[in-house]
């Protein structure tokens, strides 16, 4: 295990994607942080700021599907596939990478641009010109700035199933050689069109008959709230600990 | 060091470019593989450092299947490929990223290297260099792992004509008893001084693999003004300076190896080279 499994080897081949990425990620960075700057500044008031906002998410997926990204490249691939760190060691800093550094700096940045913004549009309407220009108009009216306090079930529920979609797109990454993002979302679509044919033809034959109504739920018996939350905790989990392995063992697998 | 073992490869399964090949490599030589275009050269290199699978056989680096891609066997080997893909760093940070990955990697020895090769300012970007740049960058960086097995794929490919000779110049620099280094290439002039053994491979099998002391033991390159004077000639070539041949070395007499012209003999008369060198 020892001889597949290093930290001090783990640490160095963080640093050299972090090293190999970082103007990369500086430019996503700028981009994101000037988007929801745009955002605070014209956007009407929130009421409060949501951490794991929309353009979070997809950008985190984005990113995701695009991991391995080089492994369309023959000598990308090689570069990559020949760095002396076992398949193991890789797959876990790709996904620290993004579970953690990806996820945490996404957060960060589109918090300070979108503060940035709403400072911004403050700064603005306090000009006198500016405020008669826009008065009355709701983009425009000052705001006090707010962050929505974070609910941990809440949070740790959307982290959750932001975590399964990365995994999947991870694994969809590795998978498709070419395209790897659209073709993980159309198999993403076939599958979620797959799940709707079984339950209305096969649970709802069981349930209700024929019938063009989603009704898996009616085929097992209600559950409490408790079980639901552990169900889907766990199924989640479950989920996402499978396309990591699936990433490793396709990845073991990867010739160039 | 090398040890493929009744090896079977193709892109498909109906079309195999290796079939049940074996071929074991010995440190303290830097091999020249030769073939014509497609023969598997570069997919030979490939089954190597783990990045194409045998169907059938294995190959054995350091004692342990290729395919694995240990990290200890990686540290230890080095594939530097035709075309390298150039990442968006300075020598510097390329250095610093991917050096400490090889514990036997020596700063000094890059910068004598690259001074070599006369490139100068380690803050270049390696992307925005040229073609040629590029690659003298990587094979300063392949050198200076210290690496055990060094492969290299058309290293002389974009280099000019004063860097083939520094090439040459910094390659016998690096050579040693404990290094094994493989070059793949179609420009055996280029390599010609540095070569001390060969590796052909034709119609999915390794047809020579020996080293020049042992083929020159065997063969007799000879330029004649009359074929008659060869008589049992396995391959000649006609040119303004004479007769080129190659023979059988009966009488053991000191010769100087022609790789074009070894390489062409083996091609217009495999059955005879492969029965010299009791390959049959």
């Amino acid at each position: 295990m020892e001889k597949m499994f290093s930290k001090d080897r783990m640490l160095l081949f963080a640093r050299s994607i972090w090293l190999q990425n970082r103007s990369k990620d500086w430019r996503l960075a700028i981009v994101i942080a000037a988007v929801m700057a745009f955002f605070g500044l014209v956007s009407p008031l929130y009421g409060s700021y949501d951490f794991l906002s929309l353009p979070v998410k997809v950008i985190l997926v984005i990113l995701a599907g695009t991991t391995f990204k080089m492994l369309g490249n023959p000598s990308r691939a090689i570069s990559f596939l020949t760095i002396p760190a076992s398949t193991a060691e890789k797959t876990a800093v790709i996904i620290l990478y993004l579970q953690v550094y990806y996820l945490v700096g996404m957060c960060v940045v589109s918090f300070v641009g979108y503060y940035v913004g709403q400072l911004l549009h403050n700064l603005l309407l306090a000009l006198p010109f500016v405020n008669e220009f826009f008065n009355g108009a709701d983009s425009f009216t000052a705001h006090q700035f707010s962050v929505a306090s974070v609910s941990f079930p809440e949070f740790g529920n959307t982290l959750m199933t932001l975590s399964v979609f990365i995994s999947i797109f991870l694994f969809g990454s590795v998978y498709f050689r070419k395209n790897a993002l659209l073709k993980t979302v159309l198999s993403i679509c076939a599958f979620l069109f797959a799940l709707f044919l079984i339950d209305v033809f096969v649970f709802g034959i069981a349930t209700t008959g024929f019938g063009c109504t989603f009704s898996t739920s009616k085929a097992f018996p209600e559950l409490t709230p408790w079980a639901q939350d552990v169900i889907s905790y766990g199924l989640r989990t479950v989920v996402v600990l499978f396309f990591w392995f699936m990433t490793y063992l396709r990845l073991r697998e990867t010739e160039a | 060091m090398i040890h493929l073992n009744n090896v079977t490869f193709g892109y498909t399964k109906r079309t195999p470019i290796f079939k049940n090949m074996n071929l074991e490599l010995t440190n303290g030589h830097i091999y020249g593989l030769l073939g014509k275009n497609g023969a598997g050269k570069t997919t030979l290199m490939k089954m190597m450092c783990g990045l194409r699978f045998a169907q059938e056989g294995t190959v054995e680096m350091f004692g342990e299947p290729a395919q694995w891609r240990h990290p200890q066997m990686l540290q230890d080997l080095y594939y530097l490929g035709e075309e390298m893909a150039a990442p968006d760093l300075s020598i510097r940070d390329f250095v610093s990223a991917y050096a400490p990955f090889y514990p036997n990697f020596s700063q000094e020895q890059m910068n004598a290297y690259l001074e070599q090769f006369e490139m100068e300012g380690l803050t270049q970007h390696i992307s925005k260099m040229s073609h040629g740049q590029k690659k003298k960058v990587f094979i300063s960086f392949a050198l200076a792992t210290n690496v055990k097995i060094l492969l290299m794929d058309e290293p002389t490919n974009g280099l000019d004509i004063p860097s083939k000779s520094m090439f040459r110049k910094v390659m016998a620099m690096a050579a040693d008893e404990e290094r094994l280094f493989i070059i793949s290439t179609h420009q055996v002039r280029d390599l010609h001084s540095l070569i001390d053994a060969i590796i052909i491979l034709d119609g999915g099998e390794i047809v020579v693999a020996e080293p020049v002391d042992a083929i020159t033991d065997k063969l007799l390159f000879k330029v004649v003004n009359d074929l008659a004077e060869v008589p049992d000639a396995i391959y000649s070539e006609d040119t303004l300076r004479g007769i080129y041949t190659v023979s059988e070395n009966h009488t053991h007499e000191d010769s100087k190896l022609d790789i074009e012209l070894f390489f062409n003999a083996v091609l217009c008369n495999k059955g005879k080279i492969k029965e010299i060198f009791n390959n049959l």
